[in-house]
């Protein structure tokens, strides 16, 4: 039988066997011990470190005395204290850190680190330089933004530019905003809300200048999430568009800019085909608080889809008395949708106006 | 025939079944192992881009898709406050969090209303997936986004539909009501629908197990090992199936089972699949394999993912009785979802699903206790028989038995390379020592009960079973019958 003729090779297999317990087991101790152990050292290095980088960021001429001071071990005590305290401090401190990292080397050393050919090191790396704030790494991080074989890396890279920030990052995001990869879209959106709030004129001219619709797309939703005033004269232009995704989304945004001049637009869209377009102009029309279009949100009040009815309701209880008013008479409305829907807006507003 | 050839035929069918159960360890144990190492590698490239600042501007993200989190609850009175109050603390810019009472016989409902100043309301609601009865929905006075349906009792898939049913989001989170998630559990759970926006229909987090944990405030604040050796070999048992196998099989894209602790899905695709099956023990898998069935059908792009790092911590039976309850209802699950979907198996439509994921789940998974309890059986058999030596016999067995030590103590050692849960070398030691013991008698005390399993599901038992709790926060006691 097959196990008697592999008898010997069975019991090799137990020998074997037996030395990879012991040995992972060591293995998964020892790796244990001396982690924990070079945290410790770690630890204690980094309280005689963190005062004199301290000393360093608050008087900038001491930086050259605590680097003559590092031993050459210090390095990887030295990196996480100036990422840390990248991501704690703002503003001219914040830079300080930077400069200090530079002037040890160690952005220079993170630097190269972009270039392996392991990803897991090409992004602790893009990580670490996105903390740092590294001006000079913009152009290669952006490069892995657009091609990076790893798609991790490029996530990583686009939350790196974003903190790098300025103007140089800002174009370079938008440009990637044709990538293939919706996640790739997603983040850079992400990024640039958080990292260019005032962005909206760039991201305008590349609305108009994009020829690409799904770009177009991203950029739209992206000018809704900046909620700049300046964008209403580009969003009024793609109103009409004829890709009802893209009209969604354009109303969407001007729901959240909510600049008046979209109040007749608004009260037309309540009847578009898209429930997702009437749905986004009856939320407009209760942030502009235009009283003008009472009429047309009571009648949506009876739309087949939920959450049209439901932002038309929210909508009324925004617009003060007469759109209360509106919604009060709809509760006794023989039509159950409008009744039981302005109920619960009715309802769900007072307590909203107790919980302020 | 004569006896002689009686016996010589005897004497084949046994080397026969001696050789093949040798061959199916081999098989099993080196596949367990190629899973978990490929979990790994996939778990080290996931994490790395998480960062705290990245989650922090997630969390201010306006385009952050909202979530409801579903929590079906029968007859938690015990705990169901503390949960909801875990649950409103969660770290997410915008989410509801919906707890169905399934008509429980306790006080549930009434502690929730009391609590939460919950007040009925008229919030409007399709019958997208069938459920029982929804007899009121209520909101709070004190959290906007808290929600309670309460439905006649229908068991969990049930509850998760009626949750499904009144949800609103894009996004929903279905957690069990004795779980607790960490803080910021659902910001990390959702990244994969961000990072696929146009494909991602579910993702699954990990589940770790709590016993020994220091909990504060509905939040695991100390990890630690329970002093029982139960929750200890559930701890290795976990890390090694439930999270470096999950990671795997993520890997290979043929994720099965995400589980009904802690999974997030796409609302309208598991409405057009659907919804949860209400008359199956295992809800969990049998929506996700349902759903791979159903996009493929349609010929849709699809990803179902897992994500190593959001936690869901959860109680691990403490006593025999229970785990023999939880073990036989999963090997029931297992059994029923593969028999409802017995078409995908080894079909090419299916890909890696039809070709991989579900021939493993069937062969390792399901039929793999018998096969383990037939190995008890007929190896000593061919020993008494005289077809194997004692030395082959010992042999054998010890191949086996290291073999799976050596699995589980490489999920440890990863573990620890990646995560680093577990403090302290005393703790490690202590995880080793049940993964011995796990090997050598719970495995087999497992694969009786779950070979129990078949026989439950041939006379079609739906129920639960009792499930005692210690709690994690408070004394807990589970439901009976159709729980949730």
């Amino acid at each position: 039988m097959l196990s008697d003729r592999f008898y010997d090779a069975l019991v090799l297999a137990v020998f074997g066997l037996a030395a990879c317990v012991a040995v992972l087991t060591l293995a998964t101790l020892l790796h244990h011990a001396r982690v924990s152990l070079r945290m410790r050292r770690q630890r204690r290095r980094g309280a005689v470190l963190l005062p004199l980088v301290c000393a360093a960021v608050a008087e900038p001429e001491t930086g050259d005395a605590l680097l003559s001071r590092l031993r050459r071990s210090d390095r990887k005590v030295l990196l996480p204290i100036l990422l840390q305290l990248a991501l704690d401090l703002r503003g001219e401190e914040a830079m300080r850190v930077c400069a200090l990292a530079e002037a040890s080397g160690l952005a220079a050393a993170e630097r190269r680190r972009l270039y392996s050919l392991r990803s897991t090191v090409r992004s602790e790396a893009v990580k670490s330089l996105g903390v740092l704030r590294s001006e000079e790494s913009l152009p290669r991080l952006l490069h892995l933004l657009e091609n990076d074989r790893r798609r991790e890396v490029r996530l990583a890279s686009a939350w790196a530019v974003g903190e790098v920030g300025g103007r140089g990052a800002v174009h370079g995001l938008l440009a990637v905003l044709e990538a293939p990869d919706p996640g790739v879209v997603r983040r850079i959106q992400e990024v640039l809300i958080e990292a260019a709030p005032d962005a909206s004129e760039e991201v305008v001219a590349y609305v108009r200048r994009t020829s690409s619709d799904s770009a177009r797309r991203a950029a739209v939703e992206l000018l809704g999430a900046l909620r700049d005033p300046r964008a209403s004269e580009c969003l009024l232009e793609l109103v009409d568009a004829a890709d009802p995704e893209l009209r969604t989304k354009v109303i969407k945004a001007a729901a959240a800019i909510a600049d008046p001049r979209f109040a007749e637009t608004f009260r037309g869209l309540l009847r578009d085909s898209a429930w997702s377009v009437r749905c986004q102009a009856a939320t407009g029309l209760g942030n502009i608080g235009a009283v003008e279009g009472i009429a047309e949100l009571s009648d949506a009040l009876g739309d087949e889809a939920w959450w049209v009815r439901f932002n038309a309701a929210s909508a009324l209880a925004e617009l003060g008395a007469p759109g209360r008013a509106a919604l009060a008479q709809s509760t006794i409305d023989p039509d159950p949708l409008r009744s039981e829907v302005a109920r619960y807006v009715l309802e769900r507003s007072g307590l909203e106006r107790e919980a302020a | 025939m004569t006896a002689a050839v009686w016996q010589e035929l005897a004497l084949a069918v046994v080397t026969a079944a001696d050789d093949a159960i040798l061959l199916y360890f081999l098989v099993l144990n080196s596949l367990v192992l190629c899973l978990v190492v490929l979990g790994f590698l996939r778990t080290r490239r996931v994490t790395a881009l998480v960062h705290t600042r990245d989650l922090r501007s997630r969390m201010q993200s306006p385009l952050m898709l909202p979530v409801s989190v579903i929590v079906p609850a029968y007859n938690e009175a015990a705990n169901i406050v503390e949960t909801a109050h875990s649950l409103l603390q969660l770290r997410y810019p915008r989410f509801e969090v919906l707890i169905v009472n399934d008509g429980s016989d306790d006080e549930t409902l009434e502690r929730l209303v009391k609590r939460f100043a919950l007040y009925p309301v008229g919030r409007g609601f399709e019958h997208r997936v069938p459920c029982q009865r929804i007899r009121a929905i209520y909101e709070s006075r004190r959290h906007p986004n808290l929600v309670v349906v309460d439905k006649e009792n229908g068991g969990k898939g049930d509850a998760l539909n009626a949750g499904l049913n009144v949800s609103r989001y894009p996004l929903f989170c279905g957690i069990d009501g004795d779980s607790v998630l960490e803080a910021d559990a659902l910001l990390r759970v959702v990244r994969p629908f961000h990072e696929h926006p146009d494909t991602m229909v579910a993702a699954g987090g990990t589940v770790r197990i709590a016993n020994g944990s220091l909990l504060r405030a509905g939040r695991v604040v100390d990890v630690a090992l329970a002093r029982g050796v139960l929750p200890r070999i559930q701890v290795v048992e976990y890390l090694r199936a439930f999270l470096f196998g999950r990671m795997g099989w993520e890997s290979l894209g043929g994720l099965l089972i995400i589980s009904g602790a802690f999974g997030v899905f796409q609302r309208r695709a598991v409405i057009e699949a659907g919804g949860y099956a209400t008359d199956s023990v295992g809800e969990d898998m049998e929506l996700v394999v349902r759903l791979h069935r159903s996009l493929r059908d349609r010929g849709q792009r699809y990803r179902i993912g897992f994500v190593p790092e959001p936690v869901c911590w959860t109680e691990a039976p403490a006593s025999l009785a229970v785990l023999r309850r939880q073990r036989t209802r999963w090997q029931r699950g297992l059994i029923d979802t593969l028999s409802r979907h017995r078409q995908m198996l080894f079909n090419p439509r299916y890909g890696c699903v039809g070709l991989l994921s579900m021939p493993y789940f069937l062969m390792f998974e399901m039929l793999g206790p018998l096969v383990e309890l037939s190995g008890y059986v007929v190896v000593p058999l061919s020993y008494a028989l005289g077809i194997l030596d004692v030395s082959v016999l010992q042999a054998f067995f010890a191949a086996a038995v290291l073999y799976a030590i050596v699995i589980s103590i490489v999920a440890m050692l990863l573990d620890d390379l990646a995560f680093r849960r577990y403090r302290g070398v005393g703790q490690l030691l202590s995880l080793a020592s049940a993964a011995v013991v796990e090997a050598v008698a719970f495995r087999p005390l497992c694969a009786w009960w779950r070979s129990l399993a078949f026989w439950h599901h041939a006379r079609r038992d739906l129920s639960w079973g009792r499930m005692e709790r210690e709690g994690l926060a408070a004394p807990a006691l589970g439901g009976e019958g159709q729980g949730s």
